[in-house]
C-alpha cells in the first residue's frame, strides 16, 4: 500500500480524524482553560476547580465542533490553527508574567 | 464528518457510545445502586437487622460508654437515623499511639445495647468503588478508563441531542408495536425524560475524575502549595482522671432545644471530657443549610454539663464562586444532600440512564441485524450485549445471594462474594457470545429475574429476623431493598415477556428466520448516514 492510497483510505482518515479531535481537542481545551483561569485571576484551589469544570465543557465542544466540520482537510487545519493560536497566546502571557 | 451536521452527529453519537457502551452500562448500573449504598450494606449484614431504634437509644449508648470507655477523653455517638438502625460508638483515649487514627469503635443494638458482630462483607461499597475504580487493576489505570468512557458518554449525550431532529415532537410520541421504532422510543424516552440528570451526572463524574484526567492541573500549579491546615500535635499522655457518672446528662433538654430549632432529629452526639465537670455535649443533625462548601454544611450546637447552649458551629460556606460551583456538582453527584424522596428520584433517573445505555447498545444491533448478520464484528457486539447487560444483572443478583449463602465465618468471605460476582458475569459473557439470539436474552434475563424475585424470601430465611419482623418494626432500610428487588424483578420479567411475545408474533407473521446474505462492509466514508 503506497502512502497515497493509505492517505485516502477511509479507515485511516477516520482514525486520523478521531486522533485530531481527541488529541488536538485535549491540548486546545487545556490551554484555553488555563488561559481563562489566568485571565480571571484565579489561583490555587479555585483555579483548579474552575479549570476542571471549564476543561470538560470546552473539550466536549471542540470534539463536536471538530467532527461537525464538513471535510477532513478543513478539520485538521482548523484544529491545528486553533492550537497554534491559543498556545501562542498562552506562552506569550507566560513570558510577560515571568 | 463529511455529510450534513446531523449525519456527522449521528455518526459521532453512534460510535462514541457503542464502543464505550458495555462499560458505561456497568458504571451506570453500579453507580445508580450506590445511591443506596448504606441500605445495601445494611441488608448485606443481617446480623444488624435485630436492632430496633427507640427513644432510649441515646441512654443505651451512654450506659455502654460509661461502662467500657470511662477514661476516654471524647466519645462519639452516631445515633440511628433514616439510613441507619444501629448505634455506632467510638472514643479516643489519651496516650494512644498517634498512628492509630481512629480509636476503638463498636456497633450496638439500638435497644438492648448488645454489641453486634456483622459478617465480613464489602456490601454496597463494592458496587460504589466499582463504578469509578472498577476492580482488580491499578487505581489510576481504572480511573483513566472510567474517565475516558465518561467523556465518550458526555460527547454521546450532546451529539445525541444535536442529532435529534424533533426532540420535542418525538418526546410526545409513542409507537408501540413497531419493533424498530419502539426500541428507538425506549432509548429516546429514557434519554430525554432524565436528560438534565444524565448531563449533570456525567459532567460531575468527569470533574470528580479531573485530578486523574488532568495531571497538569494538580497541586502547586497555580501559585504554590495549598495550605492543608496545621497538623495536630501528639495526644496528651495518659493520666488517670477521677470520673463521676452518677448524674444522668440532661439529654431531654438538649435534644428538645436542638430539635425545636431545626425541626430535624439529632443524629450525632459527641461528648468531650465525659464524667468531669468540664463536660460539653455537641449535637448535630441533618440540618444542612449550605452546599457551597461541600461537606460541613450542617450547624451544630454545643451545650455545657447543665444542658445550657454555650456555642454554635455554623455551617461552612465557600466564598469563591468557582470553588462553590465545583462543590455543588460534587454534592449533586454524591447526593449528599438528598432526603428519601430525592434519593429515590435520583435512583429512578439513574435507572433511566442505565436503560438508555442498554437500549442504545441493543438498538445498534437491531438496526444492523438485516445487513450485517453473520459478520464477525456485528456478532461480537450482539453477544457482548447479552453478556454485559443481562449478565451483569445476573451477577448483581448472585452477589446478593452469595452474601447470604456463604458461611458467615468463611475466611476472606467478602473476597468470595466479589469473586462470585465476577465469575457469574464472566459466565454470562461467555454464554452471551455462544447464544447471541433471543434465546440467549430470554435465558439470562429469566435467570436474573428469578434471582431478584426470590431475594426477599432468601432475606427472610437467612436473616436473624424475618421480613415480618422488619414490617412490624418499620425497618424501611431493609424493606426498601426487598421492594427494589421486586421492582427490578418486575422490569426483568417485563423484558422477558416482551421478548417472548415478539418471538411469537414474528413466528406468526412467518418472517424468515435465516440471516440475510452477507454483504461487503460499507466503507466508512459514508458512515454519517450509516447509523
Amino acid at each position: 500500500m503506497t502512502i497515497l492510497t493509505l492517505s485516502t483510505h477511509p479507515k485511516f482518515l477516520v482514525t486520523l480524524r478521531t486522533l485530531c479531535a481527541v488529541v488536538g481537542g485535549y491540548a486546545a481545551s487545556a490551554c484555553l482553560s488555563l488561559l481563562l483561569a489566568q485571565w480571571l485571576g484565579l489561583t490555587e484551589r479555585p483555579a483548579e476547580a474552575f479549570i476542571k469544570m471549564v476543561f470538560f465543557v470546552v473539550f466536549c465542544t471542540l470534539i463536536i465542533w471538530s467532527f461537525a466540520i464538513n471535510s477532513h482537510r478543513k478539520a485538521f487545519i482548523h484544529m491545528a490553527g486553533l492550537n497554534a493560536v491559543v498556545w501562542a497566546v498562552y506562552l506569550a502571557t507566560q513570558g510577560v508574567s515571568a | 464528518m463529511t455529510g450534513s451536521l446531523r449525519q456527522s452527529m449521528t455518526w459521532l453519537h453512534t460510535w462514541s457510545s457503542i464502543t464505550a457502551g458495555w462499560i458505561l452500562f456497568a458504571i451506570f448500573l453500579t453507580g445508580t445502586l450506590s445511591f443506596f449504598r448504606n441500605e445495601i450494606s445494611y441488608w448485606m449484614q443481617p446480623e444488624l437487622h435485630q436492632s430496633v431504634p427507640n427513644e432510649q437509644s441515646v441512654i443505651v449508648a451512654y450506659d455502654y460508654l460509661t461502662e467500657h470507655a470511662a477514661q476516654a477523653n471524647e466519645w462519639q455517638i452516631s445515633l440511628p437515623d433514616a439510613r441507619k438502625n444501629t448505634l455506632d460508638l467510638s472514643w479516643t483515649t489519651p496516650g494512644e499511639a498517634r498512628e492509630r487514627r481512629r480509636g476503638p469503635r463498636v456497633q450496638l443494638d439500638a435497644s438492648t445495647g448488645e454489641p453486634l458482630e456483622a459478617r465480613q462483607t464489602e456490601g454496597g461499597n463494592f458496587l460504589y468503588r466499582f463504578h469509578f475504580e472498577l476492580y482488580g487493576m491499578p487505581r489510576e489505570v481504572a480511573r483513566w478508563l472510567v474517565g475516558i468512557v465518561s467523556m465518550m458518554m458526555f460527547v454521546g449525550i450532546i451529539s445525541g441531542v444535536i442529532m435529534h431532529r424533533k426532540i420535542f415532537a418525538d418526546f410526545f410520541m409513542f409507537r408501540p408495536g413497531k419493533k424498530l421504532l419502539s426500541w428507538i422510543d425506549g432509548h429516546a424516552i429514557s434519554a430525554v425524560l432524565a436528560l438534565p440528570f444524565h448531563i449533570m451526572i456525567t459532567f460531575s463524574g468527569l470533574i470528580l475524575l479531573g485530578n486523574t484526567l488532568m495531571p497538569w492541573n494538580g497541586e502547586g500549579h497555580h501559585g504554590g502549595p495549598r495550605d492543608r491546615g496545621a497538623g495536630g500535635g501528639d495526644r496528651p499522655a495518659a493520666v488517670e482522671v477521677a470520673k463521676d457518672f452518677d448524674d444522668n446528662p440532661p439529654f431531654d433538654k438538649m435534644f428538645r432545644h436542638f430539635e425545636q430549632q431545626w425541626q430535624v432529629p439529632v443524629d450525632t452526639l459527641s461528648i468531650s471530657k465525659p464524667g468531669t465537670n468540664k463536660v460539653t455535649y455537641t449535637l448535630g443533625g441533618g440540618n444542612r443549610t449550605e452546599l457551597s462548601a461541600g461537606r460541613g454544611g450542617e450547624t451544630s450546637f454545643t451545650f455545657d454539663g447543665n444542658g445550657e447552649q454555650i456555642s454554635t458551629r455554623p455551617a461552612n460556606s465557600e466564598e469563591n464562586t468557582a470553588q462553590a460551583v465545583y462543590n455543588y456538582f460534587d454534592m449533586l453527584h454524591q447526593a449528599r444532600f438528598a432526603d428519601t424522596p430525592t434519593r429515590w428520584l435520583l435512583f429512578f433517573a439513574g435507572i433511566l440512564g442505565t436503560i438508555m445505555v442498554g437500549t442504545g447498545s441493543v438498538l445498534w444491533a437491531v438496526k444492523r441485524s438485516k445487513q450485517q448478520m453473520g459478520q464477525f464484528g456485528f456478532e461480537l457486539i450482539r453477544g457482548l450485549n447479552v453478556g454485559t447487560i443481562a449478565g451483569l444483572m445476573t451477577a448483581c443478583g448472585s452477589y446478593f445471594w452469595a452474601n447470604r449463602l456463604l458461611s458467615a465465618e468463611l475466611a476472606s468471605r467478602s473476597g468470595w462474594e466479589i469473586n462470585i460476582f465476577f465469575i457469574v458475569w464472566a459466565m454470562g459473557i461467555v454464554g452471551g457470545l455462544i447464544w447471541r439470539d433471543r434465546k440467549g436474552w430470554l435465558v439470562q434475563l429469566s435467570l436474573a429475574g428469578t434471582l431478584f424475585t426470590l431475594l426477599p424470601i432468601l432475606d427472610s430465611i437467612t436473616s436473624s429476623t424475618s421480613v415480618f419482623f422488619a414490617l412490624n418494626n418499620a425497618d424501611w432500610m431493609r424493606l426498601s431493598f426487598d421492594i427494589s428487588c421486586l421492582l427490578i424483578a418486575a422490569v426483568l420479567w417485563l423484558s422477558v415477556y416482551y421478548l417472548a411475545v415478539q418471538k411469537k408474533g414474528r413466528r406468526g407473521r412467518n418472517v424468515p428466520a435465516s440471516p440475510a446474505p452477507k454483504r461487503k462492509v460499507k466503507p466508512l466514508k459514508t458512515a454519517g448516514g450509516e447509523a
